[in-house]
C-alpha cells in the first residue's frame, strides 16, 4: 500500500519541469512564429485591424448619420461639411464609406464561421466513417459545386425575392459549405489511417472524442487557411450581389450598394469619389485577408522553403 | 480511357436531374410568380389566370415539373414570361456574344499570364518578382465589377480609347474586316475585366510550378551535361510545370460563367449573363431555369475536359 501511494510521487520525480529552459514548441506556436515573421502578413493583420477598428468605431470619428437625408443638399462636390460629397438623397458620403466596412465584415465573418462549421462537421464525418455518409455528403458537394456559385446564390435570392442581411448570410454558407467540407474530408481520410487514431480506437475512446479531440486539431491547418481566404471571397461576393442590386438592401450602407450607384453614368463619369472609394476599401480589405491567408499558408505548410 | 469519359458523361444525366429538382424547387418555394408583381387594376382578372393556364402554372408542382422536363428534354426550354419569346431563341441569340467574350478572355489569360509568370520564375525574389506578384495579389482581390468601372472610367471616359458598353458600334454598317476589328475594340475591354481574376491567378500559379520545376533533380542533372539553359526552359522546365494549366482551363468554366454575368452587366454586353440579370429581376423563371441548367452543364463539362486533359498531357495518371 505504501509504495502504490508513493508511485505518483516517483513518476512527477521522474518528469521535473525544465527550469530556466524554453519548452518545446507546439507545432501551433511554430507556425504562429513563422507568420509572424512574414511581412506581408503582417501588414495585412496591420490593414485590417485599422479597417475594423474605424469601422466600429466609426461614429468616434464622423459625426453625420449614415442614413440622414438632407433633400437640400444631393449630389454635393467633396469638401468643406461632407469629406466626400453626398448622395442623391443627401446622405454623406464619407459616413456611409465608415459605416460601410461594418456589413462587409460582418458578412465575411460570420459567413466564414457558419461555412466552416457546416463543412468541417460535414467533411469530418464524411471523412471519418465513409460509407453511406461519406457518399451521400460528396454527391451534396458534387451537386453544388456543379452550380456556377453566382448563379446559385443569385437563383436563391431571386426566388426570396426580399433580401436581407441575414438571408444573405444563410445564402452564402449553403453554397459555399461544399468546398470546407471536401478539404477536410480529405484531410481526414489520410488522418483516420494514423497511428494515434487507431490507437485511441483501441482504448476505446467515443467517436466524438476521436474526431474533435484528436482529429480536427490535426486537421486546424487547411481549415485556417480555407476559412481566411473564404472570408476575402464573401466580402468579394458580397459587395458584387449590392452592386448588381441583390444584396443588402437600401438603405444599409455597404461598400457594395455605395459602388450600385456608378452604374449611373453620369456618376462614373463625372463623380468618381462616389464610387473609387468603397471600391479602394473592398480591395485593401479582401488585399488584407489575402495576405493574411497567404502568410498562414506558408507557416503552416512545413514543406515550404521560405522562413 | 473511353470506358472512363462513358462513365463520367452517363453521370451528368443523373447530376443534371437531380440539378433541375434542386432548381425547380427552389421556383416553388417563391412566393408568388412573375404575374403578381405586375397587377394592373385596370386588366381584367381572368387575364391572368388565362396567362398562368397558358403557362401551366394552375398546375400542381409534380405535374409542372414533369411537363418541364418532359419539353427541356425535346429541347423546349419554356416561353420567357417577359419578352413571349422561346427561352432557347433568346439564348441563341446570346451566347454567341457571351462565347466570343469567353474565348477573349481565356486567348488574354494565357497570351499574359504565361510569360509573366515565367518572367518572374526566372528572376525569384527581385524587383520584378515582388512587382509581379503584388500585383497579382492586387488582381485577385479586386472584384471584377470594380475592375471593370475603374477601366471604363480610365479608357472610355477619361481616354476616350474604348467604347463601353454594345458589341458593335450602331449604325456604323461596317463590313467584312473592319466589322470584325469593330467588334475587338468593343470586346477589349469586357475581355479584360473578364479576365483579371485568372490572368492574377494564372501569373501566380506558374511561378511557383516554374519555381518548383526549376529545383527538381532532372534540371540539375540537364545543366551538368551542358544543355543550353533555353532548352533546359523550354524541355525539361516549362514541360512539366505548365502541364497543370491545362486543366484549370476546364475548371475555369464556372468563374468564368459568375464573371460573365457581372462583366456583360457592367457593359451592357448582350450575352446570356446579361439576360440572366434581366430575367432574376423579372422574375422569368423559365429563363433562369435554362441558363442555370445550360451553366451546370459547361460546369460538369469543364471538370470531365480537365480530367481527360490531364491524363493526355501527363501519361502516369490512369483512369481506370
Amino acid at each position: 500500500m505504501q509504495e502504490s501511494s508513493i508511485q505518483p510521487k516517483t513518476v512527477e520525480m521522474q518528469q521535473p519541469e525544465p527550469k530556466g529552459k524554453p519548452r518545446g514548441k507546439s507545432p501551433l506556436q511554430l507556425a504562429l512564429r513563422r507568420f509572424f515573421k512574414n511581412k506581408m502578413a503582417i501588414a495585412g493583420v496591420i490593414i485590417l485591424a485599422v479597417v475594423s477598428f474605424i469601422s466600429i468605431f466609426a461614429p468616434l470619428f464622423i459625426s453625420h448619420d449614415p442614413l440622414a437625408t438632407d433633400l437640400y443638399n444631393t449630389n454635393a462636390e467633396p469638401g468643406g461639411e461632407h469629406w466626400l460629397g453626398t448622395d442623391d438623397t443627401g446622405r454623406d458620403v464619407f459616413a456611409r464609406l465608415l459605416y460601410g466596412g461594418r456589413i462587409s465584415l460582418i458578412i465575411g465573418l460570420v459567413t466564414m464561421l457558419g461555412t466552416v462549421l457546416i463543412g468541417a462537421v460535414l467533411g469530418a464525418l464524411a471523412g471519418y466513417y465513409g460509407r453511406w455518409i461519406d457518399a451521400l455528403v460528396m454527391r451534396l458537394t458534387d451537386l453544388v459545386l456543379a452550380l456556377p456559385f453566382l448563379l446559385l446564390i443569385l437563383f436563391v435570392i431571386a426566388v426570396l425575392a426580399e433580401t436581407s442581411l441575414w438571408i444573405l448570410i444563410i445564402t452564402l454558407v449553403l453554397v459555399v459549405w461544399p468546398q470546407t467540407a471536401r478539404i477536410v474530408r480529405a484531410e481526414f481520410l489520410s488522418l483516420r489511417e494514423q497511428e494515434y487514431v487507431l490507437s485511441a480506437q483501441a482504448i476505446g475512446c467515443r467517436d466524438s472524442r476521436i474526431i474533435f479531440r484528436h482529429m480536427i486539431p490535426n486537421a486546424v491547418a487547411p481549415i485556417i487557411v480555407n476559412a481566411t481566404l473564404l472570408m476575402g471571397l464573401m466580402i468579394t461576393v458580397e459587395s458584387s450581389l449590392s452592386f448588381l442590386g441583390f444584396g443588402v438592401p437600401e438603405p444599409t450602407p455597404t461598400w457594395g450598394n455605395m459602388l450600385n450607384a456608378a452604374r449611373n453614368v453620369r456618376i462614373l463619369s463625372s463623380e468618381p469619389w462616389r464610387w473609387i472609394p468603397p471600391g479602394f476599401m473592398i480591395v485593401i480589405t479582401v488585399l488584407a485577408i489575402n495576405f493574411i491567408g497567404d502568410g498562414l499558408r506558408d507557416a503552416f505548410d512545413t514543406k515550404s522553403t521560405r522562413r | 480511357m473511353y470506358q472512363y469519359i462513358l462513365r463520367r458523361v452517363l453521370i451528368f444525366i443523373p447530376m443534371l436531374f437531380l440539378i433541375s429538382v434542386l432548381l425547380f424547387t427552389l421556383v416553388q418555394l417563391a412566393p408568388g410568380d412573375a404575374f403578381t408583381g405586375q397587377l394592373d387594376p385596370n386588366q381584367d382578372a381572368r387575364y391572368y389566370e388565362e396567362m398562368r393556364e397558358r403557362f401551366g402554372l394552375d398546375k400542381s408542382p409534380v405535374e409542372q415539373y414533369l411537363m418541364w422536363g418532359k419539353n427541356f428534354l425535346q429541347g423546349e426550354l419554356g416561353i420567357s414570361f417577359r419578352h413571349k419569346l422561346p427561352v432557347s431563341e433568346l439564348i441563341g441569340d446570346r451566347i454567341g456574344n457571351t462565347i466570343f467574350l469567353g474565348i477573349c478572355a481565356y486567348i488574354l489569360t494565357y497570351t499574359l499570364a504565361i510569360p509573366l509568370g515565367i518572367f518572374s520564375a526566372q528572376r525569384p525574389y527581385s524587383k520584378w518578382d515582388y512587382t509581379l506578384t503584388g500585383a497579382a495579389f492586387v488582381g485577385i482581390s479586386m472584384p471584377s465589377f470594380f475592375a471593370g468601372l475603374l477601366l471604363i472610367f480610365l479608357f472610355s471616359f477619361t481616354l476616350d480609347w474604348f467604347p463601353f458598353s454594345g458589341t458593335v458600334t450602331a449604325g456604323a454598317g461596317l463590313g467584312g474586316m473592319e466589322a470584325f476589328i469593330d467588334k475587338l475594340h468593343h470586346v477589349i475591354l469586357p475581355a479584360i475585366t473578364l479576365s483579371i481574376i485568372n490572368i492574377a491567378q494564372y501569373t501566380r500559379f506558374t511561378r511557383s510550378s516554374v519555381l518548383a520545376a526549376k529545383q527538381q533533380d532532372f534540371v540539375r542533372t540537364a545543366y551538368a551535361k551542358g544543355v543550353p539553359a533555353s532548352v533546359v526552359l523550354r524541355k525539361h522546365v516549362l514541360r512539366n510545370a505548365l502541364l497543370p494549366l491545362v486543366t484549370l482551363f476546364g475548371l475555369d468554366m464556372g468563374i468564368l460563367l459568375s464573371g460573365a454575368v457581372i462583366t456583360e452587366t457592367i457593359f451592357s454586353w448582350p450575352g446570356i449573363g446579361q439576360l440572366l440579370v434581366e430575367a432574376i429581376i423579372n422574375r422569368d423563371y423559365p429563363i433562369m431555369m435554362a441558363v442555370t441548367m445550360l451553366a451546370s452543364f459547361f460546369v460538369l463539362l469543364g471538370n470531365l475536359v480537365a480530367d481527360i486533359l490531364y491524363a493526355v498531357v501527363d501519361p502516369r495518371i490512369r483512369y481506370e
